[in-house]
């Protein structure tokens, strides 16, 4: 048992070390203001979850499978500040609130673009073009297969074009 | 690799910005310390917490708890999944519920305006539909996501279903379940400016009929209380880049209700000039058991406020010692400079009143339990003052035994895992 636990420890610690910036860069492109000291919060709670369930996590898809986590805790973190600035709205007049491309990309094109893809072809793109997402690693983190994911990252880089208003090169 | 690709990958807003955590050891040790262990029947039924202060009173005894609460049925302990109780302070309102920046260290005291008798408020477990496809297609039909051909995706945690009109339902099961209907792209965001256009919107009681309505159809069972409307202007991009004329939208946001009592969960609906409905969300739950757990007092409430404040800047302070880039604290009326901590804020809280906030529990049940909702004012740095709101769990402590999260990191809502 106690070598059983050393292995899990030893196995999650190399999880951390090797992918907890990507968790962190996918948190912090998506959720914006984000202080360093959030973001550490919200990184912890998704490897908290990550070695509650690290008998789950796929040996071929580790990044994946713990940014499907992060997906998660950047729902229920969106979703708690959603509830509490409709809750407080009593209190304090609501404010906007950008999204992360409203607030950080200075290219008006490219953020319009983005913002006229629906959530799913936006999401498909960013992974693949942000967090480095391979269509592997996309078809394990959305359960499709491996050309499943490769049609829809095309249909989703195609319709940014379109979007774009050019034609594709290279 | 493209050039529209270079252009997006030039775009990302983290290139350049490696992460470092600032106690990635520390992190990783506080996580492989905690070990979930599987709550048995017995555990969940009778475990009291023991408070040093009852070792020796009879309330220990499970008959005189019964007694107590008159009803003849035991309360079993209410162990919760996080320290999701919300006490953090918000002086800025806009931080996530329980999310607390470690920068000030308030002291909080109770004006004689709190209230000095302890109310009674239920505490309410919650059922949430069990199918999620089959509770996504049903809300679908009700909001008329229904021509062919339907589009459905997802994955365990959430079910998209859009029509061929273009009409969209979103249904999350993640932690309490929401759901979210769209008539036009997701992408659109809910308008963000004030209006002035002269567009006759629908009146505010036509507006609540509809969600009245759709509210019926839903039968959650949940109801609805203070309406806050807004009118403002949309502006949407076609796919071919020309911008159409910006569009007014009549906004109302509810604060679900049970018995009476405002919960943490809201209720949008938002319609065009038609009066069609253009987006809407809410949560799917329904109560499923009515418990009367005992409350504290507000006073003691307060008291709590500041003992979670002590054991986070205790536990912070020797984790952080070294790391910490907190500048020296300004010295100002009712702020006081710590060498060696951060500055400590004086609160008087001056008001209180009853809420409810989402809770999950160890066994993964989800509670509505009650809360302090505590408005009070602190003076800052500079010697302005600000009013703010604070909350803290109002369930009797003795009831409630908190998970073992030592990271000090806060709450970000129930996580259903």
């Amino acid at each position: 048992m106690k070598k059983m636990v050393s292995m899990d420890e030893d196995r999650f610690t190399r999880l951390v070390r090797e992918h907890s910036p990507a968790v962190a860069n996918y948190l912090r492109r998506r959720l914006y203001p984000l202080t360093a000291s959030d973001l550490d919060d919200l990184v912890e709670e998704t490897l908290l979850v990550v070695w509650r369930r690290l008998d789950d996590v796929p040996v071929d898809a580790e990044l994946p499978w713990m940014i499907g986590v992060a997906k998660n805790v950047l729902r229920n973190a969106r979703r708690s500040k959603n509830r509490r600035v409709a809750f407080e709205a009593t209190l304090v007049p609501p404010r906007d609130n950008p999204s992360a491309e409203e607030f950080v990309i200075a290219d008006t094109t490219v953020r319009e673009a983005l913002s006229s893809l629906n959530e799913d072809d936006r999401e498909f793109l960013l992974l693949h073009a942000w967090d480095g997402l391979d269509t592997h690693e996309l078809g394990k983190l959305y359960a499709i297969s491996t050309n499943a994911a490769a049609v829809r990252l095309s249909r989703a880089q195609r319709r940014f074009r379109e979007l774009l208003g050019g034609t594709e090169n290279g | 690799m493209s050039d529209f690709d270079e252009r997006l990958r030039a775009l990302d807003p983290a290139a350049g910005q490696p992460y470092h955590h600032h106690d990635l050891d520390g992190m990783i040790t506080r996580i492989t310390r905690q070990r979930v262990a599987a709550p048995s029947p017995v555990w969940r039924r009778f475990q009291l917490k023991m408070a040093g202060a009852l070792a020796a009173s009879a309330l220990l005894t499970v008959g005189a708890i019964a007694a107590l609460q008159g009803a003849g049925t035991v309360l079993p302990l209410l162990a919760l999944q996080s320290t999701n109780t919300g006490g953090a302070p918000s002086a800025n309102p806009q931080t996530f519920m329980g999310t607390m920046q470690v920068y000030e260290q308030y002291h909080f005291s109770a004006a004689s305006a709190l209230t000095p008798t302890t109310p009674t408020s239920s505490s309410y477990e919650l059922q949430f539909p069990s199918d999620q496809s089959a509770e996504a297609m049903r809300v679908a039909a009700i909001f008329g996501v229904t021509k062919s051909p339907l589009t459905i995706s997802g994955d365990n945690h959430d079910t998209t279903i859009t029509d061929s009109s273009g009409r969209s339902l979103d249904y999350e099961s993640t932690g309490l379940p929401q759901w979210y209907y769209s008539f036009t792209s997701p992408s659109i965001a809910p308008a963000t400016a004030t209006d002035s256009s002269n567009a006759q919107m629908p009146s505010h009681a036509t507006l609540e009929g509809d969600v009245s309505s759709y509210l019926t159809k839903l039968d959650y069972g949940y109801t609805v209380s203070s309406p806050d409307f807004t009118t403002s202007t949309v502006t949407n991009t076609s796919s071919d880049g020309t911008t159409e004329p910006p569009a007014s939208i009549e906004t109302v946001t509810y604060i679900v209700d049970v018995a009476g009592i405002a919960t943490d969960e809201p209720v949008v609906f938002e319609v065009d000039a038609n009066n069609d409905v253009i987006y809407a969300s809410g949560p799917a739950f329904s109560v499923n058991v009515t418990s009367n757990y005992p409350l504290q007092s507000p006073i003691d409430g307060v008291a709590a406020l500041n003992a979670e404040q002590q054991s986070r800047f205790s536990a912070s302070s020797s984790a952080s010692s070294s790391t910490s880039s907190e500048p020296p604290a300004n010295s100002g009326a009712g702020v006081t400079g710590s060498t060696s901590g951060p500055p400590i804020v004086e609160v008087t809280l001056s008001s209180d009143s009853v809420s409810l906030q989402t809770y999950e529990l160890a066994d993964g049940t989800s509670w509505l339990l009650p809360v302090y909702h505590y408005v009070g004012q602190s003076t800052n740095a500079d010697g302005t003052l600000s009013t703010s709101s604070w909350y803290e769990l109002a369930v009797d402590p003795r009831y409630v035994q908190m998970s073992s999260n030592s990271s000090g990191s806060g709450s970000h809502g129930p996580i259903n895992y």
